[in-house]
C-alpha cells in the first residue's frame, strides 16, 4: 500500500524535477525570433524586390508607414537607423487612418484591420504604395502582399491584380519565394529589374537570386 | 528527494538561472544584426515565437472564441480530434469508452442514463455539419481529419451567432483545414505505443497556376479501456479514412472541393464488432468583389451505424445541403451578411426490438434565411444586429434574433456584450422513438414535442495588459426554457411515457483563459471555466428521475497548458487538467496530465514521445465501471 502511494507520487515529483533541471539549466534561448522581427525585417526586404511608378527626389525619405501594429513598428525602429533603403534613409511612420497616410512607399497594416483598411481608404489614396495586410483573406482588401504565418513560420502571398492597380512592378524573384501568387497581370514574369541589395556596404546595384 | 539535497539544488539553480539571464541578454542584440543579412529564402526559413494566443484578427470578436492552432495541435502529442478538444477551456471533454466522447459547454451537458446525451453543440468541419440530426448529439468517432492539415480550430462558447447554424445552443467548435495551396509536399506520420498505433500520409501538388491539391489516407488502431476489476472492456477500434482536397483559384474567385471516406470497427462485444462508416463531397465557391464577398456551398454526406450484434442499432443518414452567403458593404458605417440554406436529412434506421423509430425511414427538411447588420457607431463602437429564420422539422419557422456590441477601449483591450435566442429542434429521438421492454411499450414518441429554447446574455473582456500577457473572460446568464423531460401519460399505469418541455431555469457562470509567455522560451496558458445551475420543473411535470435528468456536470473545470523550446530543436509541452465532481450519478472529481517531448531531429524529421494520462495508472472520467489508462506514444513525422 506504502509502496504504491510512494510509486504514484513519484511520477510528478520527477517530471517537475525535470523541468525544473531544464529551465536552470540551459541558457534561454536566444535564437527564436519573434513574428514581428521578422516581418519588419521582409518589409524592408521587399523593398529591393518593387519597382515604384514614380522618381522620388535624391534626399527624400523612404518611408514605411505602420497602421495598427505597434509590436512590427517597434522592430522597424530597431531596424532601419543606420539602413538605408533603396538608396534612401528610411523612416517608419505609426498612423491610425487615412487622414495621416502622406504617401509612403510600403503601408503595412496589422492583423485585424484589413477590413478597415477596405472601407476607409479609397484606393486612390493608395495608388503607388505596396499594400501588405497580415492576417487571412488579407489580399480581398487590396492589398498586394499578404503575410500567412505557416507552421511557426511567416510566408506571404502576392496579388500582381493589386500591384499592377497600383502601379508596382513586382520581382520574379519575390514571387518565386511566395506561398502563392494571385492574378496574372501585365507584368512579365521573367523580368527582373536590377535593385540594391539591402547590404550597405554593397554600392552597386545587383539581381539577388535565390537558390532553385 | 532528501532534504539535505534541496538547498544545494536551490543553489545551483540560481546561479544557473543567472547565467541564462545573462547569454539571452546577450543574444537580444545579435537578433538584430543577424535578421537584416537575412534573404527573402531565409527570412521564409525563420522559425518563429508561436504567435500570441490572442489573435489580433479576433480582437473584434463579439463572442468568447478559443482558438486551437495547428501549432497547439502539433505539440500536444494528441492523435485525435476529441482528444484535441481538450485543449480548449471551453469545452468539457469526457471520455466514455475507446470511441465515444460527450462534449459540452457552458453545462447541460447530458445524463447519459436519463438518455439525456449532450446535444447542445454544433460542430462543423470546413463548414459541413457533423452533429448528428437523429439525436443533435455528437459521434465523437465521426470527426477525425487529418490532424496535420488542420489549420485551426475555433471553439465557440455561447450562443452561435445568427452565421453558425442549427443546434448552436451553447456553443459551436468550427473545425478548419488548411486549402490545399498551403499543404505542398509528402507528409508521413506513424506511431506506436501502448494504447494507440497510427500510420498517416499526405501529398500535395500543385497542377497549374491556378490549381494545388492534396490526397492523403491514415489509420489507427485504439486499444480498449479497462473495466474496474482489470479486465478489457472489449471496446478498442480502429479506423481508417482517405480523403483530398482540391483549390483552383482565379484572380478573385476560388473553387474548393473537397470529400473524405472513412470506415471504423468497434469490438464491443467480445465477438462481434460494430461498424461505423460515412463519406462526404463538398464544393465550396468564393468570390471576391471590390465591395461585396460571395459564397456558395453544396456538400452531401453520409453516415452510418451499425452497433454490434442482433440487438444493435443501425441507422444511415443520407445529407444534402445549399449554402448561399454575401457579404456587403452598404455605406461607410454598414456591413451587411445575408444568407439563405436548405438541408435534407434522409435516414433509415434499422429497428431493434427495444428501440425503434416510427417510421423507421424519413427525410426531414431544414431551411433557413438570415441577415446581419454590423454597423460603425462611432470610432471604437461596432454594433451588430441580426435574425435568422429556421424552419425546423415539426417545429416550424422560429424566429433567432441577435444583437452584439463592441467596444475598442483602446488599442489592447476590447469589451463586447451579446444577447441572443437559439434553439435545439426536434430530431427523430424526440418526436418518433419508440421504446419497448418485451411487448410493453414504455416510452413513446411525441410529435408534439417543441424545440428547447435558450436566451443568453453575454459579456466579455478581451485585454492585452502588457505585452506577453493576453486574456479574455466571458461571463454568461442563459435562460432556459422546453428542456426535455420524461412525461406519464394520462393512463392508469402512467406507461408509455413521452419526451415532454416540462422543465426550465437558467445557468450563469464564466470562461475565462490567459496566456503568458513568460520568457522567451516558456509560454503557460491557464484556463478555466465555471457554471451555476438553476432549473426547476414547470407545473404539472411527473417530475420522474428528477431535476438530475437535465444535466450532470461538474460545476468547473481548468486546464493549464505549459509550451516550452528548448536549444537543439527540442520542446516540450504539457496539459494538466481538473475536472469536478459530477453531482448524480456522481463520480468524484479527477485531474490529470499529457505530455510531449519533441525533438526536430532534421529539417524533414520529427520524433516525439508523449505520454497521456499520467498522473494516475487508471481513472474514471465518466460515471460506469470503464476507466482510462495511462498511455505512452512515441511518434516520427517526416515532411519531404
Amino acid at each position: 500500500m506504502d509502496a504504491a502511494r510512494r510509486n504514484s507520487r513519484s511520477i510528478p515529483t520527477h517530471v517537475a524535477a525535470l523541468v525544473a533541471l531544464l529551465w536552470f539549466a540551459l541558457p534561454a534561448r536566444g535564437a527564436d525570433y519573434s513574428p514581428d522581427v521578422v516581418k519588419a525585417a521582409y518589409l524592408v526586404r521587399f523593398a529591393g524586390y518593387v519597382d515604384w511608378p514614380e522618381r522620388m527626389p535624391a534626399d527624400a525619405p523612404f518611408i514605411i508607414a505602420v497602421l495598427g501594429s505597434p509590436g512590427v513598428a517597434r522592430e522597424l525602429r530597431h531596424l532601419l537607423p543606420g539602413h538605408p533603403v533603396n538608396g534612401r534613409l528610411a523612416e517608419v511612420r505609426e498612423i491610425t487612418g487615412a487622414q495621416d497616410l502622406a504617401k509612403p512607399q510600403i503601408l503595412y497594416v496589422g492583423a485585424g484591420r484589413a477590413e478597415y483598411l477596405r472601407a476607409a481608404f479609397p484606393a486612390t489614396e493608395l495608388a503607388s504604395i505596396l499594400v501588405v495586410t497580415d492576417e487571412e483573406g488579407g489580399l480581398n482588401a487590396g492589398s498586394a502582399l499578404n503575410f500567412l504565418t505557416i507552421d511557426r513560420r511567416v510566408r506571404f502571398e502576392v496579388s500582381l491584380t493589386a500591384a499592377d492597380r497600383s502601379g508596382l512592378k513586382i520581382s520574379s524573384d519575390l514571387l518565386g519565394v511566395a506561398v502563392r501568387v494571385h492574378g496574372g497581370g501585365r507584368q512579365s514574369r521573367d523580368a527582373c529589374s536590377p535593385f540594391n541589395t539591402f547590404d550597405p556596404g554593397d554600392g552597386g546595384c545587383a539581381c539577388e537570386r535565390l537558390p532553385a | 528527494m532528501s532534504p539535505r539535497k534541496k538547498p544545494a539544488l536551490l543553489a545551483c539553480a540560481v546561479l544557473l538561472n543567472g547565467f541564462g539571464a545573462w547569454s539571452a541578454a546577450q543574444g537580444g542584440e545579435a537578433v538584430s544584426e543577424d535578421i537584416t543579412r537575412m534573404s527573402l529564402a531565409d527570412l521564409a526559413n525563420v522559425e518563429v515565437t508561436s504567435v500570441s494566443k490572442s489573435n489580433e484578427a479576433l480582437q473584434g470578436a463579439s463572442a468568447a472564441i478559443y482558438v486551437i492552432s495547428h501549432d497547439d495541435i502539433m505539440r500536444s502529442g494528441l492523435t485525435s480530434i476529441p482528444d484535441v478538444l481538450r485543449l480548449a477551456p471551453n469545452l468539457l471533454v469526457t471520455q466514455v469508452s475507446a470511441s465515444q466522447y460527450t462534449i459540452a459547454a457552458r453545462g447541460l451537458g447530458g445524463n447519459q442514463p436519463a438518455q439525456n446525451f449532450p446535444n447542445k453543440l454544433l460542430i462543423l468541419i470546413d463548414g459541413r455539419s457533423v452533429y448528428s440530426p437523429l439525436f443533435s448529439g455528437i459521434y465523437a468517432n465521426t470527426i477525425d481529419v487529418m490532424l496535420e492539415d488542420v489549420e485551426r480550430i475555433e471553439v465557440i462558447s455561447g450562443v452561435g451567432a445568427t452565421l453558425w447554424g442549427a443546434n448552436a445552443m451553447n456553443g459551436v467548435i468550427n473545425i478548419i483545414t488548411r486549402p490545399s495551396y498551403l499543404t505542398p509536399g509528402s507528409f508521413v506520420d506513424g506511431g506506436a505505443g501502448n494504447q494507440v498505433q497510427s500510420l498517416g500520409a499526405r501529398y500535395g501538388d500543385r497542377i497549374d497556376a491556378d490549381t494545388t491539391f492534396r490526397v492523403y489516407g491514415f489509420e489507427f488502431h485504439r486499444g480498449a479501456m479497462e473495466m474496474g476489476d482489470g479486465s478489457s472492456a472489449h471496446d478498442g477500434w480502429s479506423k481508417g479514412q482517405g480523403g483530398f482536397r482540391s483549390e483552383w483559384s482565379a484572380d478573385r474567385d476560388t473553387l474548393t472541393v473537397q470529400g473524405d471516406i472513412y470506415r471504423g470497427t468497434e469490438n464491443e462485444l467480445a465477438n462481434s464488432d460494430g461498424l461505423v462508416l460515412g463519406g462526404n463531397m463538398l464544393t465550396r465557391y468564393q468570390h471576391h468583389g471590390s465591395s461585396s464577398d460571395l459564397q456558395v456551398q453544396a456538400y452531401y454526406d453520409q453516415t452510418e451505424q451499425f452497433g454490434p450484434g442482433p440487438e444493435g442499432l443501425g441507422f444511415v443518414v443520407h445529407t444534402y445541403d445549399v449554402e448561399l452567403q454575401q457579404t456587403l458593404a452598404a455605406g461607410r458605417y454598414n456591413r451587411i451578411i445575408w444568407g439563405a440554406g436548405e438541408r435534407v436529412n434522409s435516414y433509415g434506421i434499422a429497428n431493434s426490438p427495444t428501440l425503434l423509430f416510427e417510421p423507421s425511414h424519413h427525410a426531414l427538411t431544414l431551411a433557413n434565411a438570415f441577415i446581419q447588420d454590423t454597423a460603425t457607431l462611432a470610432k471604437a463602437l461596432n454594433l451588430t444586429v441580426g435574425i435568422k429564420l429556421e424552419d425546423d422539422p415539426w417545429s416550424g419557422w422560429s424566429p433567432l434574433p441577435d444583437a452584439r456590441l463592441t467596444f475598442s477601449v483602446d488599442d489592447r483591450t476590447t469589451v463586447w456584450a451579446a444577447a441572443s435566442r437559439a434553439i435545439r429542434a426536434p430530431t427523430p429521438f424526440d418526436d418518433e422513438v419508440v421504446e419497448k421492454i418485451g411487448s410493453i411499450t414504455y416510452l413513446a414518441a411525441n410529435t408534439e414535442f417543441r424545440p428547447e429554447r435558450v436566451t443568453a446574455y453575454e459579456f466579455g473582456v478581451r485585454a492585452q495588459p502588457q505585452p506577453g500577457i493576453s486574456l479574455s473572460v466571458a461571463p454568461f446568464y442563459n435562460v432556459y426554457d422546453d428542456l426535455r423531460t420524461i412525461e406519464l401519460a394520462a393512463t392508469p399505469t402512467g406507461l408509455p411515457y413521452y419526451w415532454g418541455n416540462s422543465m426550465r431555469g437558467d445557468t450563469y457562470g464564466v470562461d475565462a483563459w490567459a496566456d503568458w509567455q513568460v520568457n522567451q522560451w516558456w509560454r503557460l496558458s491557464p484556463g478555466f471555466s465555471w457554471v451555476r445551475e438553476r432549473l426547476a420543473f414547470k407545473a404539472g411535470a411527473s417530475e420522474i428521475l428528477g431535476l438530475a435528468q437535465a444535466a450532470d456536470d461538474p460545476s468547473s473545470h481548468a486546464t493549464l497548458t505549459s509550451s516550452m523550446n528548448f536549444p537543439h530543436h527540442l520542446t516540450f509541452d504539457a496539459t494538466a487538467r481538473y475536472v469536478g465532481a459530477l453531482p448524480s450519478p456522481s463520480l468524484p472529481h479527477y485531474y490529470d496530465l499529457d505530455a510531449r517531448l519533441g525533438w526536430q531531429a532534421s529539417s524533414a524529421v520529427e520524433l516525439s514521445l508523449s505520454g497521456a494520462n499520467l498522473l494516475h495508472a487508471r481513472h474514471t472520467e465518466f460515471p460506469g465501471d470503464e476507466q482510462i489508462t495511462r498511455s505512452v506514444f512515441a511518434e516520427a513525422r517526416c515532411r519531404f
